[in-house]
This record gives structure tokens, C-alpha cells and sequence, in this order.
């Protein structure tokens, strides 16, 4: 991971840093000059008067904390396309210095781990923090721009994330309206847009709840526009529930809720590209959990974020809302993704991911009188689709639905969707009961995508058999009547690209080549690519191919040369084979062959002997170097004695070699493909092997080696092979 | 659905060539193999990647702990404590936990390692799952007695085989995920999203077949480290194997698309 920001926060100096590709990015709080490209503005608008009270200064801190981890989050790229790295760079690594109240609790090592871990999870990020003491930090009210002073019919009960869409409008409304709760309503708004919109809701959402009306608090980040580059927004929710959390701390409470239906909240990926936070953890339960334990931390009691929405679905939370009579409310609701393209005619695209989910969970809970189609930019159903995206959503959208319907068991579940066991651990029951409740989940999830295609199908029936809708809507596309209609054949053109590639990359018969691959080696012979496995044998017949000796080479030579190390001045042997001979030993080698191989060892082997011998002779010496240097004169000598038979390391260099490279042309000769089906290739180079290297290395029966050389090697190259890397 | 973030191919000649086809209507072979082709590039990038690494020792250890005595006991020891898993889901839990444990702490967390770890935990539920009572809920000993026959030879065999065909396939959607679905519509190489789940499978069927070649190789690789390695197996001794047996998916793929053509 090369994607290093560094952010200093509160208008600390810029960290110097050496590296290339390491971005520094300050932000800050503190000041109050807006047009510095480093501004950061928190303001928590509308909170009433008579609810604020002072909270303890680490709440302070984790306010500043969750504002600046946002926005790096929104001020940094995770790259482009990125396909050719394997998303290398949709992951970050953020280091934080940040200033703080109280450093002493947010250095302590299980704070810094849990904040890291939950982040880490939540965005797929790295995160590190440093803080270190704030001089003279702002309070509270720095972020408090004013306060309502109207009526207050009473102190929250509840803290709430209100995010002006169906799930949580269902939420408050189950809390403020159907059981007469206090609601504090916390909602952030990322765009001036919205406001209006939220501002009717909020109203629409008082009335129902008379006596009970929520209280609301308005979130709004101001940064310098150059600080968007990344709209991902992954830790959203870390600010949102850091605001909760200090809000609820106000309110002498100890939890907050977020209300998401369980699909969304799982959000399990729709296909193989989603992968980690690819598909928003927003409201994981892990997440939710690693938020109590990070808040239980900051608080110094225990704290709760809860989803009761968890095991609903999107059509259940709507019904929800249509039997508390506040059906009406529906409509003023906005779920789009797209906000940028947002009006007031048409607040939703139809075509994003959120849109889909809306008006199929509309529908299911046959509220659509509420959702006027007409609010939609592009009929979820009947609208063309020409963007690529928007198709692939859309086919993604139905594939998962269908594929969660046909789920039998949790073990299935978990064969279809692994990222699943993440959450299982999370949900309060045990492991086995949480799978086959998620299972239940999405079964009753797929079961509504369906019951909605079927009732779509039926009324636009007409117009499919017409033909008279887009061709690339959902509906035409969903219905399948077959084969495809006729159309001409098109032209083949990458057809003729891939097959040309193929040839061009396609060595011709006469290629020859070996060498070292993706755990283990390429073999091409005769034009023809296999693999072999990375064993000793390989490498040495490797190196006896690209390199045939004039004169056959001794095992002792070949490893030598195989492992680049100096034939006389190598340590031990190892038990694989291998390292060099011990120079102790040279004297067995001269005699195995029973003539000097190589030039220089018997000039260094009478060195050894006469330094071994000065060495017992030297009387100033401690006796025991003396008989060890006796015990090696011995051991050299002793070879003698053997008439020629290898003996020590040489012996053992041979036995080596020979069994490795016996071992390969084995298993080439009886390789096969699949059971019973020879593979080809291996078992013509393994006589290729056995015809060129091991018949003239180990000769005819009686004889002892190559060219009569016991212990030699040699591989005697065709005429018109050449073999290369 | 909560926010998703869809990403599209790049227009490059090798991955040109991976929409073209697609769009030509080439068969699952054709297009197998020019994504494996086209995908050159992004493996060479994840060379030595932690998760793969990590995913192919587990895979690895269900072997050696099938030569043990007491294979759960086994496993317990080098972390993976399923002695009192009741079910294969709680084996998974407890895999994914070992795994994540070690990548998270590391910060190397990557796209292949994942689809790594997605795969090896699919094909070990999936087959232990075969392996279970069907009339009565399963018990700690039916799950012992499951992950003990897991590592057999011949198990291994199958389960490797599994794996890698798993692997390659999500390897090769996460690619292909990303301009397939996009050729949905009339008129276009997918009529109907019926067309799309037909290809889609055809691919898997594609992959299943190409993965033959790693079943027997596998079992006998196991075999010879028991044998050679006093039963352990490291993870770089893992990887390589992980590596050699992906590469040769690879060179299957390319063959049999030579054969279709």
C-alpha cells in the first residue's frame, strides 16, 4: 500500500516528509479564516437551548476526531479504474497528529487500537493517530453557532440518526408517533439542497407525533471545495455518531439508534468486484458494535448503538410507516445517491442503487400511491437505461435478489456470500441462529424483488408484447422469452484479435526454454508450455541444459556453480543440497576421481595439509587444536585408503545430485494431465531428459559416471537445440 | 442496497479485447482466457500477497491436520481453535477470525487476498458441509470427525481442486463483473438477465473443468510433504504451491481456449 496521507490537524506545522507519493494534507478546526485551504468548519445548528449542557472534554476531542477522519476520507482519492493493480489503491493509509484535551486518554494503547481497528473495518483504510496536547483549544461552543428557544415539551428520551430517507423516517416514526417516545433527531445534510426537503419532512413528522414531536439537531460541515476529491464517504457515519454519542452524553443517555434495514445494514456484495467496503459498512453490525465499544471507551461507561431495524426489510419498514398512518410522509422522503442531480421535480435518478431498493420496497409494501412515479427522474421499471453503469446496477440489483431467494441452508448462504461470517459474530445469537436468520432476511428480501417483477410483468404486459417500452428497461429485460431475438452475426473482430494473439504468443516448435515461474518453472519444449514444480532437480538439470560441459562436470562442480558459491571456501552442506563442499574434504574429491579434476584443489589441499600439519607441530599451541587439526589430516588422508570410493561430501554430493535429477525425469516420464490421460510435454522432455543427460551421465550398466568419471555429469546436446531462459 | 461502488474496465488493448469479446458473443473459454491474459499485470502486482499466503497455509494445514491423531487438537494448536464448533459456521467464523487476526494486524489487507479468503472459506464450509448429519443438527464430534476427513489425500485433493477453481472464478468475475452485466439489454450480447445468469454459469462450469488438472496434483503434493517435511508444511512452502497451482489453472485456461478456437 503506497497511498500515504499524512494529516497534521489544528494548525499544527506540516509534517516533513521524504518520500515521493506521500501526500500531506493539513486540516483544521480552529481557525476561522474560511478561504485557507486547510479550513474545516463544524456547526451543530438548532440545538435547543435549554438541552445543552457541558459535556466532558474528551467528547470535545472525539467531535474534532470523527470531523478531520471525514474529511481526509472526502479530501483523498482512492484511485481511478485501478484494475491492473487489483485495487491497490482503493485502500489508504492515514496518519493523523492531531491535537487533544485529553491526551492521556487517547493515547492509551486500547483506545488507539480500537479507534484504528473500527475505522479500519468501517472504511478499509489504514488509520495511525498521534495526539498530542492542545494549546488552548476552543469549547463547545465554537460548534454551536446558537440555540432554539422554542417550546420544549420535554428531554429527549432518544437519541436518533435521522438521515431523511424511508428507513429512518420509519425509525422515528415507530418511536415518536407509534410509542410516544422524545426523540432527538440528529441529521446531517450534505448538501444545502436537502435542506427544504428535510425541513417539510421534520414538520410533516411533528404533526403526526402532537405531544411527542422529535427535537432536531442539524449537522453542517463547511471545508474548502478543493477538499473534495472522494465521495465515497465510507466514515460518514463515524461523525454521525460521534455527534449522537455527544449529544445523547447531554442527555445523560447511553445509547443511540441508527434504524437501516437489514439487507442495506448487511449489505452483502452484489458481485465479485464488491469487495470490503466496495459495499457500504455504514451500519454493519460489527461496526455498530466496535462504535459501542470505542464510545464505552471515550465515556467511561458502557454505551450502545443499535439498529432495531436489523432484521426487517426494506418493504416491512415501509409497511411499518403505512400502519402508523403516516403514509402520506412517504413521499417527502429522499433515498437517492445522486444528490448532485437532486430537484425539487425530481428528487430521486431511478437509477441508483438506492433509488432501485426505494421503489421495489415501495411497491412490495403496496404504498406506491405515496411514491408518486412522477418524482423519479427515470422509471425504475420502464425507463431506458443507457448508461453502462446503470444497467450493471440494475442487473447486479436482480441477480442477488434471485440468488438470496434460492438460499436453503446458513451453510449455502455462507458458500454464496462469505464476507457473511464477519457479521455473525455480532448479531446476539448464537452463530448458527444469526445465519439462519439472515438467511430468513434475505430470503423474505428476494421474495418481494420477485412478487414486485411479477406484478410490474403483469401490468406493462401489453406494452413488453408492443415492444412500445425502452429496450435496455428492467422490465424488458427481465422478461425472458427465450432466445434472443435474430440479429445478424456481428463481426467477429476480437475474435480474430484473441486468435492472433495466440500465435504471436505461441513459441514455435523449435522453441526450448526453462525458467523459473510463479512457484515453480516454465517449461517450453518443442513449443509446447508446461509447468514443473520448484525442486532442487529442476535447478539443476537447468543449469546443465543452458550450460553442457565440454568435459563432464562433478556433482561437487555442479551445485557449486548452481549456487554461485566458491567451490573451496563453502560452509557445511545442507541437508537439501545445497551449499558448497567443505574445504576440509577436498582431498576426497582428487581421489574419487582418482586424478585432480580441478586445477587449483590440490594445490589447495597440500596448503591445508601443511598448515594442519604446522598446527600439530606447533608446541606453543593448546593441545586440543592440536589433536583437532590431527583428527582433519586423518579424515583427508583417510580417503586414500578407499581406493577411489567416494567418501564424506564429495559421496554425498553425487548421491544428491543424481537422486534430484532422477527424481524430475521420473515424474516427467509418468506425468499425466488427469488421471489417465498422459500429459504430453512432460513425458517427451523426461525422455529427452533420460536420452541426452542421464544415459551419458551415468553410462551404460557397470560403468560408474560420465565418461567413466564417478560422481560426473553431463548433458549432450542435439544438434539444432538450444535451450534458453 | 446500501451504497455500492461499481467499477468499469479500462481501455486498454488487452482489456478491449476482454469487452470485445463479450460484446462478439464469445463462449466462456474465449473469454476466460483473454481475462486471464489481460490480468497479467494485476497478478504480477500481488505477487507475495499476505492473504493469498495466509488462505493457502490454512488450506494447507486441513491436510497435515488429517494425518493427526486428533486433527481439531491440531488445529487448535496453531490457532485455529474448532475443538467445540458445533457447526460449519462456526468453523467459518473461526477461520475467517485466524485469518483476519493476522492480515488486519498487518495493514496489508488487498483485493486478491480477499477473494483468497472468500474462496477458502466457501469451499471448506461447502465441504464440510457434505459431511454432516442431514436429518439431526449437527454435534462438536460430527464436526471433528468432518475436519479430520478433510485432510485425507484424496480429500485434499478435492478440496484443493475446490479452492482454486473458486478462486479462479471470483478471480475472474472481479474482472469481468465489471463489464459483463453492463451488456445486458435488447440488442445487446445479453438479451435478458436470464442470458447473463446462463454465461455466468457456463464460466463457473468453464472453470470446474479447467480445474481438474489440480485435483491429482494436489493430493500427491500433500502426500510428499507429509512424507518429506515431517508433516509440517511452512507458508512460504504453502505459497509456492499456492502459486504453481494457480499457473497452471492458467495454462489450462489458455489450452482449452485454443482447443474452442
Amino acid at each position: 500500500m503506497d497511498n500515504l496521507f499524512i494529516i497534521p490537524c489544528g494548525g499544527q506545522s506540516p509534517v516533513k516528509v521524504g518520500e515521493d507519493g506521500v501526500v500531506v494534507l493539513p486540516l483544521n478546526l480552529w481557525t476561522s479564516e474560511k478561504g485557507r485551504p486547510d479550513y474545516v468548519g463544524l456547526k451543530l445548528e438548532d440545538l435547543h437551548g435549554k438541552l445543552y449542557r457541558p459535556v466532558p472534554k474528551q467528547f470535545e476531542d472525539l467531535l474534532e476526531i470523527a470531523t478531520y477522519v471525514y474529511c481526509a476520507d472526502q479530501a483523498t482519492s482512492r484511485g481511478g479504474l485501478d484494475v491492473d493493480t487489483f485495487g491497490g489503491r482503493w485502500r489508504r493509509r492515514f496518519q493523523f497528529h492531531i491535537p487533544v484535551r485529553e491526551p492521556d486518554l487517547w493515547n492509551a494503547a486500547g483506545m488507539k487500537q480500537t479507534l484504528a481497528d473500527t475505522l479500519g473495518f468501517l472504511s478499509d483504510d489504514v488509520f495511525e493517530f498521534t495526539f498530542t496536547a492542545a494549546k488552548n483549544p476552543p469549547g463547545m461552543q465554537h460548534y454551536l453557532p446558537g440555540f432554539k428557544n422554542d417550546e420544549l415539551r420535554g428531554d429527549p428520551q432518544q437519541v436518533v440518526m435521522f438521515s431523511g430517507g424511508l428507513d429512518s423516517l420509519s425509525g422515528a416514526i415507530e418511536e415518536a408517533v407509534r410509542f410516544k417516545r422524545r426523540l432527538m433527531l440528529v441529521n446531517h445534510r450534505p448538501t444545502d439542497k436537502l435542506n427544504n426537503v428535510h425541513r417539510r419532512l421534520e414538520a410533516m413528522l411533528g404533526a403526526k407525533a402532537g405531544n411527542f414531536a422529535p427535537t432536531h439537531l442539524h449537522v453542517h460541515i463547511n471545508k474548502n471545495s478543493d477538499l473534495n476529491k472522494n465521495y465515497t464517504q465510507r466514515t460518514r457515519s463515524f461523525l454521525y455518531v460521534a455527534i449522537g454519542a455527544t449529544v445523547a452524553q447531554m442527555l445523560g443517555q447511553r445509547s443511540v439508534r441508527f434504524y437501516e434495514n437489514g439487507v442495506v445494514s448487511l449489505n452483502l456484495p452484489v458481485c465479485a468486484q464488491v469487495l470490503g467496503s466496495r459495499a457500504t459498512r455504514t451500519t454493519h453490525p460489527r461496526v455498530l458494535v466496535d462504535y459501542g465499544k470505542l464510545l464505552g471507551l471515550v465515556a467511561g461507561n458502557p454505551f450502545t448503538i443499535e439498529n432495531p431495524f436489523i432484521w426487517d426489510t426494506k418493504g416491512e419498514i415501509i409497511e411499518k410507516i403505512v400502519r402508523a398512518d403516516c403514509a402520506e410522509l412517504i413521499g417527502e422522503t429522499v433515498s437517492c445517491a445522486h444528490t448532485y442531480s437532486f430537484s425539487n421535480e425530481h428528487p430521486h435518478c431511478g437509477t441508483c442503487s438506492q433509488c432501485i431498493d426505494r421503489r421495489f420496497g415501495v411497491i412490495a409494501a403496496k404504498a406506491e400511491a405515496f411514491d408518486p412515479v412522477s418524482r423519479y427522474a427515470t422509471d425504475v421499471f420502464t425507463g431506458a437505461r443507457p448508461l453502462e453503469e446503470d444497467r450493471m446496477m440494475m442487473a447486479l440489483y436482480l441477480e442477488r435478489a434471485k440468488r438470496v431467494a434460492n438460499i436453503k441452508s446458513a451453510s449455502e448462504l455462507i458458500t454464496l456470500f462469505p464476507e457473511v461470517v464477519r457479521t455473525l459474530k455480532y448479531l446476539g445469537e448464537s452463530p448458527l441462529a444469526a445465519a439462519e436468520k439472515v438467511v430468513a432476511l434475505h430470503k423474505r428480501h428476494g421474495g418481494e424483488v420477485k412478487w414486485v417483477l411479477e406484478e410490474m410483468l403483469k401490468r406493462y404486459s401489453a406494452k413488453i408484447v408492443d415492444r412500445s417500452i425502452p429496450k435496455d428497461c428492467l422490465l424488458r429485460i427481465v422478461y425472458d422469452s427465450g432466445p434472443a431475438e435474430s440479429r445478424p452475426e456481428p463481426p467477429k473482430k476480437f475474435h480474430k484479435v484473441q486468435e492472433k494473439r495466440m500465435v504471436e504468443r505461441k513459441d514455435s516448435s523449435e522453441t526450448y526454454r526453462l525458467h523459473r515461474s510463479l512457484g515453480g518453472w516454465m517449461l517450453v519444449f518443442k513449443g509446447e508450455q508446461e509447468l514443473l514444480p520448484d525442486e532442487r532437480g529442476v535447478a539443476l538439470i537447468d543449469h546443465l541444459l543452458k550450460n553442457p560441459p565440454d568435459e563432464p562436470i562433478h556433482a561437487v562442480a555442479l551445485e557449486a556453480q548452481l549456487d554461485g558459491t566458491p567451490l573451496a571456501v563453502g560452509g557445511a552442506v545442507g541437508g537439501d543440497g545445497g551449499g558448497a563442499i567443505d574445504a576440509g574434504n577436498i582431498g576426497v574429491l582428487v581421489e574419487a576421481s582418482g586424478k585432480k579434476l580441478m586445477g587449483g584443489i590440490g594445490v589447495l589441499l597440500k596448503r591445508e595439509l601443511a598448515e594442519l600439519r604446522s598446527t600439530v607441530a606447533d608446541d606453543s599451541l593448546p593441545e586440543s587444536e592440536r589433536d583437532a587439526a590431527q583428527a582433519k589430516i586423518s579424515r583427508l588422508l583417510s580417503a586414500q585408503g578407499a581406493g577411489g570410493k567416494m567418501l564424506g561430501q564429495a559421496g554425498l554430493a553425487t548421491d544428491r545430485v543424481r537422486k534430484a535429477m532422477k527424481k524430475t525425469i521420473t515424474d516427467c516420464n509418468k506425468a499425466e494431465l488427469r488421471r489417465g490421460v498422459a500429459n504430453t510435454v512432460l513425458r517427451n522432455f523426461g525422455k529427452h531428459l533420460e536420452d541426452h543427460l542421464w544415459l551419458p551421465s551415468m553410462g551404460v550398466k557397470g560403468r560408474a559416471g560420465a565418461a567413466g568419471k564417478a560422481g560426473c555429469f553431463t548433458y549432450e546436446r542435439p544438434p539444432g537445440i538450444t535451450w534458453r531462459d | 442496497m446500501g451504497h455500492t461502488r461499481l467499477g468499469t474496465l479500462p481501455a486498454t488493448r488487452s482489456w478491449n479485447e476482454v469487452v470485445g469479446l463479450v460484446a462478439e458473443g464469445a463462449d466462456a473459454a474465449r473469454v476466460a482466457e483473454a481475462t486471464a491474459s489481460a490480468w497479467r499485470l494485476a497478478f504480477a502486482k500481488v505477487q507475495g500477497d499476505l492473504g493469498f499466503r495466509e488462505a493457502i497455509w490454512w488450506m494447507t494445514q486441513m491436510g497435515v491436520a488429517g494425518a493427526q491423531k486428533n486433527p481439531a487438537g491440531y488445529l487448535a494448536s496453531i490457532g485455529l481453535d474448532v475443538e467445540k464448533s458445533e457447526s460449519v459456521v462456526e468453523v467459518a467464523m473461526a477461520m475467517v477470525s485466524v485469518m483476519d487476526e493476522r492480515i488486519d494486524g498487518s495493514g496489508k489487507r488487498s483485493d486478491f487476498g480477499e477473494l483468497a479468503e472468500r474462496s477458502l472459506i466457501a469451499v471448506v464450509t461447502e465441504n464440510l458441509q457434505e459431511r454432516m448429519p442431514t436429518l439431526l443438527p449437527s454435534s462438536a464430534h460430527d464436526v471433528r470427525s468432518a475436519v479430520g476427513k478433510l485432510g485425507s489425500v484424496k480429500e485434499f485433493g478435492q478440496l484443493s481442486r475446490s479452492f482454486f477453481q473458486k478462486l479462479t472464478s471470483e478471480c475472474l468475475n472481479y474482472f469481468l463483473s465489471k463489464t459483463i452485466p453492463a451488456q445486458v439489454g435488447e440488442k445487446r450480447r445479453f438479451a435478458t438477465a436470464g442470458q447473463l445468469e446462463n454465461f455466468e454459469k457456463a464460466l463457473e462450469t468453464h472453470c470446474w473443468e479447467a480445474s481438474e488438472i489440480v485435483e491429482k496434483f494436489s493430493g500427491e503434493w500433500l502426500s510428499k510433504k507429509r512424507f518429506e517435511g515431517g508433516g509440517t508444511i511452512d507458508r512460504e512452502t504453502a505459497e509456492k504451491f499456492g502459486w504453481y497451482s494457480l499457473r497452471k489453472m492458467q495454462l489450462e485456461l489458455e489450452t482449452r481456449a485454443r482447443k474452442h478456437g
